[in-house]
């Protein structure tokens, strides 16, 4: 019996040590915390994080970073927030909106870390927020999309009604009707950033009505597959999910947030950083196109190419006449919206068939 | 060959009750404990990361309170119909419709003193989660309808309807899916001890009352005599009709109170991540607790160290979120699982 006693005691101890051993120091000096709204395994917008985040760990200076996954946006992320604060991380990226105010609430008691919020708005002394220009990539994977339709109905699985996401469903429509002006796009609410069964039902309720081309706002890849079954063809968006719809998937604008994961650890690294709030645009890489799909002719990607360049010389996608999708005028003739009408934007371009709630207080 | 054999036993007693339990509970830790081997992590050592994240400081304590404020609430809610002998999966979409309802008087009433303000919004989200109750209690009583279901089914319902004032009428200004932050006197004051808030009184008043509603008073005995069988109960004069009733109606009033505790005490505003499947984990509390309202406290607390010890797992062992939801599949499994070692004797006989 004592033997059986010694041999357990032994075993636990061994268990101990061999869980202790993986995480020896590597003797670099930053640590970084990630908050994400979905699984790494969405193959949208979380992973597109998570792989900037891998991106950034392979700085020589960068000792470790590590994540906390489908965190709610509310109470539970502060929670969740001030864990990664205790846990020593230097700096702790935030990446859905609905995570503004838990990180501006728990910058507040961590002041030696610093906190980099995705989407938001507000900023602090060590808090500030970050986001790129997916717009542009939207434009341009708007006129792959007007080139490849034929039926001129295109479908949008959108996820919630919030200026981000309208404008991202008018640029498209606006880089589709720069191939086509009578291409109009069908906007389904799926009230979710990820839900794919909600998200693929959606889409086949728009292929079903006569869409021929599906793309979507929402982060899972479920609105993809649907393409696929259908043998329709598809855009994806946050990461490449042509895996997913080999046949169907165009194309998709994707983040490269790796490029600034670097960047902001670097300038933290050095002491240089700064809380000034960054939207990047496309000439940074912080968004592009995933490779096209075979389909895709060399004519469509001439064209692409050169709206690429356009928008780079000149962000004109949002210049007037721009009219919405009541009929009236909403930017005039010459004029371009400014980056705080983009920013709160909450109406519809003239071609999206769609509804953005109304609150009561408007 | 062997076979199976089920003997149905006399009666259990206490102790060999509290043993099935217990040893159900370990097995799933030994399963859970395989499933975190095999992600490549000491299982040992995710326990103890688990249990020292939730009770190793006064932050990690007063943090497991506050989870399992609202497993309380919605322990006792699913509890008190266990003992009847009915379902209530919907404590979740009472839940939302109690705290529908008590963020309608917020946006819509007027600013009242912060004690009268309380209580309304207190009264208010009983009555919501009471009247979400009501529906499948009438389908039951008049139409004989399963209560399993049709609570389930509710639960989208209710959410749907969060969903229609959150993204329509009471969407703030951000133009996402929150109200504004309720004014101060519709929120629970802290007691001092981290975000630990005034839900926790309530939460242990009721746990009190509703220990003395069941063992001590003459409707208690008449709940659990239906819930034991309803033949004795109909022999004894007992209408069940109007039982089944109340109890509803008082299990979905204590989850609508989570739902209170939530949007006044820790959220400040209505959102759609005010619960995180509170209504759910109520069942796993409340059936652990085998409905005993003391209980129900322990085994909130004991299901809000694991599912906070999920996200700990994550930051320290970059195991997936997954771990969690996982956790508490397998409890259920095996508590319920265990059911069939409590009501029969289970023997192994070999075949000639």
């Amino acid at each position: 019996m004592k033997k059986i006693t010694w041999f357990v005691v032994v075993v636990l101890i061994a268990a101990f040590m061999a869980g202790c051993g993986g995480s020896a120091a590597k003797g670099k000096n930053l640590k970084a915390g990630f908050v994400y709204v979905g699984p790494v395994g969405d193959a949208g917008w979380t992973k597109s994080h998570d792989d900037g985040r891998l991106a950034m760990e392979e700085l020589d200076f960068v000792d470790e970073s590590t994540y906390v996954e489908n965190v709610p946006e509310g109470a539970e992320a502060t929670r969740v927030i001030t864990e990664l604060a205790e846990s020593g991380c230097d700096m702790i990226f935030t990446t859905s909106f609905g995570y503004m105010d838990p990180t501006l609430e728990v910058a507040e008691k961590y002041p030696n870390v610093k906190f980099l919020h995705a989407t938001g708005y507000k900023t602090a002394e060590n808090a500030t927020n970050y986001m790129g220009r997916m717009y542009e990539s939207k434009y341009l994977a708007g006129i792959v999309a007007g080139n490849m339709s034929k039926s001129g109905k295109l479908g949008y699985v959108a996820p919630f009604p919030i200026p981000e996401v309208v404008r991202l469903i008018n640029a498209f429509t606006l880089g589709a009707q720069s191939v086509n002006p009578d291409i109009s796009v069908q906007v389904l609410w799926t009230n979710s950033w990820f839900d794919p069964v909600h998200e693929k039902e959606a889409a086949n309720t728009m292929i079903a009505d006569g869409c021929d081309i599906i793309t979507q706002g929402t982060d899972s890849a479920g609105p993809q597959e649907a393409a696929e079954a259908a043998g329709i063809y598809s855009i994806g968006y946050d990461s490449d999910m042509s895996m997913f719809a080999p046949k169907a998937h165009l194309t998709a604008p994707v983040w490269h947030w790796g490029i600034y994961y670097k960047d902001v650890a670097t300038k933290i690294h050095n002491g240089t950083w700064t809380n000034d709030p960054i939207w990047w645009g496309i000439e940074t890489g912080i968004t592009g196109l995933s490779p096209y799909n075979e389909v895709v002719p060399q004519k469509v990607r001439d064209d692409v190419a050169k709206a690429k360049a356009a928008i780079i010389e000149n962000d004109n996608i949002f210049t007037g006449p721009l009219y919405d999708n009541q009929g009236n005028l909403r930017v005039e003739e010459g004029v371009a919206l400014t980056d705080g009408e983009k920013l709160s934007i909450q109406w519809f371009v003239k071609g999206v068939n769609g509804k953005i709630p109304k609150a009561s207080q408007e | 060959m062997f076979k199976i054999k089920l003997e149905q036993k006399e009666r259990v007693s206490k102790r060999e009750e509290l043993i099935i339990t217990l040893s159900a509970i370990g097995i799933a830790f030994v399963l859970a404990g395989i499933f975190i081997a095999l992600n490549g992590v000491n299982p040992f050592l995710a326990l103890w990361k688990v249990v020292t994240s939730s009770l190793g400081s006064s932050y990690g304590i007063s943090e497991t309170i506050v989870k399992a404020i609202p497993l309380i609430f919605t322990g006792l809610a699913v509890g008190i119909a266990l003992n009847s002998k009915l379902w209530n999966i919907g404590a979740e979409g009472q839940l939302f419709f109690g705290a529908t309802f008590a963020t309608a008087f917020v946006i819509y009433g007027p600013v009242l003193s912060k004690p009268l303000e309380l209580t309304v919004l207190i009264i208010l989200g009983a009555v919501g989660g009471a009247l979400w109750a009501l529906i499948p209690a009438l389908l039951k009583i008049k139409f004989k309808m399963n209560e399993v279901i049709s609570t389930l089914l509710l639960n989208y319902v209710a959410i749907n309807i969060a969903d229609y004032f959150l993204f329509g009428p009471w969407k703030g200004k951000d133009n996402f899916p929150y109200t504004p932050e309720f004014p101060p006197e519709a929120k629970f004051s802290r007691i001092g001890f981290g975000r630990v808030h005034a839900g926790l009184i309530l939460a242990l008043v009721l746990v009190v009352l509703l220990y003395i509603i069941i063992y001590h008073t003459k409707l208690g005995y008449k709940l659990r005599i239906t819930g034991s069988s309803l033949r004795a109960a109909k022999y004894a004069g007992i209408n069940i009709n109007k039982i089944m009733f109340l109890v509803f109606l008082l299990s979905g009033a204590l989850a609508g109170l989570a739902g209170v505790s939530q949007v006044c005490g820790i959220e400040y505003k209505l959102h759609q991540h005010i619960s995180t499947g509170y209504g759910y984990s109520g069942i796993i509390v409340a059936w652990l607790a085998r409905t005993n309202p003391y209980i129900i406290v322990i085994f909130a607390v004991f299901l809000s160290i694991l599912l906070k010890g999920a996200d700990s797992l994550q930051i320290a062992m970059h195991l997936p979120a997954a771990v969690g939801v996982v956790m508490q599949a397998l409890i259920l499994f095996a508590i319920l699982g265990s059911e069939l070692f409590k009501t029969y004797n289970v023997k192994l006989i070999r075949r000639k």
